[in-house]
């Protein structure tokens, strides 16, 4: 059986790492190489990067934040956040991306799913879904960071992708993320029953039962999390908070005890210990053996 | 030419595929010099050589002409020179691959390339990791040394549509069982190798690889 992927997501505004919170808008929470590497050792199988802002910084940006996070981390990255043509996409593979994911301009000009794919090849074009549930119980697609609706309808457009050539379908339940209300199940089983490629699952992790569920009732092929890696991650660091790069220490006091972050429903965890609950239950993860070495 | 044993030279062919950041930088961590070049007196002139790659069979070896390459690479692995290709450049080794028609490969390794069958939990690509499990290791057990213990078992990260199936079993290193269907994982030929699997996407186990296809192969050729 192949393993679940446990992907790390980050989110980026200019130099930081950020997170959205439900009706308070971003957070900023550090330095993103920081977290990735973190994420790295302990047992990410991938991470993805999404540029929330990046037409405002330019491709520059975000081109700089790949390189210096893929310096050192020897698992696949996914780039994505304002990609708008072939061009965009050699730059950010070029930069040290593995794949790249594409929403809005995937939907306004679904040939660049096709272009990309034929030019560096299906496994590198994540398409990114952005779904938002309609009163009649069906979805519809969202664009531009879910502020744009688009009336088309998820299903079939993830026909459409898959047809034109996309890799991997990265689906975010719009109505979910942020909220740690856990996955939409429903919407990621509806997708998975249809897709001959792997789904990978975005939204609303809240805990280590969140992420069991999707992967048990959704068929998720992998799943991506936030907040709750996020905030373990800050939670740890914490209690070490001198052996902290200056950056993020310097955040931390300022803000006070991180702690209070969980009061959103978060049930943060470790991605290694994750792992062991997820192996528990059953789902098989690819396992970091400790006594190895380069 | 040779630098000696610490440092090693490892030529990173540039034919316009594939990620090569990656495998540059996996290669300065293992504490070995990366050149990434297109040029025939740099491949020949280095220790050993990556073919590495993403995308499809036929522009990859459209561009390997394009450059010159395919000759070039053919008379340095005639020469016993040590030679990785990887995902679709160990693919590219081959004799020939059926993906989007028929193409031939450089056929370092005799063997066909072919669509892994969608079926059920068989989704393509296979994106994702999977054990790899050493075969036929009454032959190549002396070339992986203290690897056939070290990483037996151990996850590896595959992203590809197309497996291979040398014509010599026996050329198979290392399989995966991707839901039911072999995935064959590793090759060797010889000093050619392959793997399948991304050696500079795959963690710790992966760079362990990595510097044992550096470290012993480029040895060989110090004798």
């Amino acid at each position: 059986m192949s393993k679940v992927r446990i992907i790390a997501r980050l989110d980026i505004k200019g130099p930081n790492l950020v997170k959205g919170v439900h009706l308070e808008g971003l957070r900023v929470l550090g330095k993103p190489e920081f977290f990735a590497q973190q994420y790295y050792a302990d047992g990410a199988d991938e991470l993805i990067y999404i540029d929330l802002v990046a037409s405002l910084y330019g491709r520059d940006n975000l081109t700089e934040i790949v390189r210096r996070a893929a310096e050192n981390i020897f698992v696949p990255l996914t780039v994505g956040g304002g990609v708008r043509s072939v061009d965009d996409i050699r730059a950010l593979l070029r930069a040290g991306a593995d794949k790249i994911a594409i929403n809005t301009a995937a939907v306004n000009n679904p040939d660049l799913i096709k272009a990309g794919a034929e030019t560096f090849g299906s496994q590198c074009i994540v398409v990114s879904i952005q779904a938002r549930k309609r009163p009649d119980g069906s979805y519809e697609c969202l664009t531009d960071n879910a502020r744009e609706a688009t009336g088309i309808d998820v299903l079939e457009w993830t026909e459409q992708a898959i047809n034109l050539g996309a890799g991997e379908l990265l689906v975010t339940a719009i109505d979910r993320e942020g909220t740690a209300r856990g996955y939409d199940s429903e919407l990621i089983e509806s997708i998975s029953r249809i897709s001959p490629i792997p789904v990978i699952a975005h939204g609303g992790a809240g805990s280590a039962k969140d992420i069991e569920k999707v992967i048990k009732d959704g068929h998720a092929d992998a799943v991506s999390a936030a907040s709750v890696f996020h905030y373990a991650l800050l939670k740890d660091a914490a209690s070490a908070l001198d052996t902290l790069q200056e950056g993020n220490a310097e955040f931390l006091r300022q803000r006070g005890s991180v702690l209070s972050w969980g009061r959103k429903g978060i049930e943060p965890i470790r991605i290694y210990e994750l792992k062991k609950v997820l192996l528990e239950a059953g789902i098989g993860t690819r396992i970091l053996s400790a006594d190895i070495t380069v | 030419m040779k630098q000696g044993p610490d440092k090693l030279k490892v030529c990173v062919i540039d034919y316009g595929l594939g990620n090569l950041f990656s495998l540059e930088r996996a290669i300065g961590y293992l504490g070995h010099e990366a050149v990434i070049s297109r040029d025939v007196t740099a491949l020949m002139e280095s220790d050993c050589a990556i073919l590495p790659g993403v995308g499809a069979f036929g522009d990859g070896i459209n561009n390997l002409k394009r450059f010159g390459l395919d000759s070039a690479i053919i008379q340095y692995a005639s020469l016993g020179r040590p030679l990785l290709g990887i995902c679709l450049g160990m693919q590219l080794l081959f004799s020939s691959s059926e993906e989007f028609g028929h193409h031939k490969g450089l056929n370092l390794i005799t063997g066909k390339v072919i669509r892994i069958p969608e079926a059920g939990r068989v989704k393509v690509p296979n994106v994702g990791w999977l054990p790899l499990e050493w075969v036929h290791l009454e032959k190549h057990r002396e070339s992986l040394g203290s690897l056939v213990t070290k990483v037996n078992h151990a996850d590896v990260y595959y992203a590809h549509s197309y497996r291979a199936l040398p014509a010599d079993e026996t050329d198979t290193v290392a399989v995966s069982n991707y839901n039911g269907v072999d995935v064959c994982g590793m090759v060797r030929r010889g000093a050619v190798w392959g793997t399948q699997f991304h050696p500079e996407k795959s963690g710790t186990v992966g760079l362990i690889i990595l510097k044992k296809f550096i470290t012993t192969t480029a040895s060989i050729t110090l004798e």
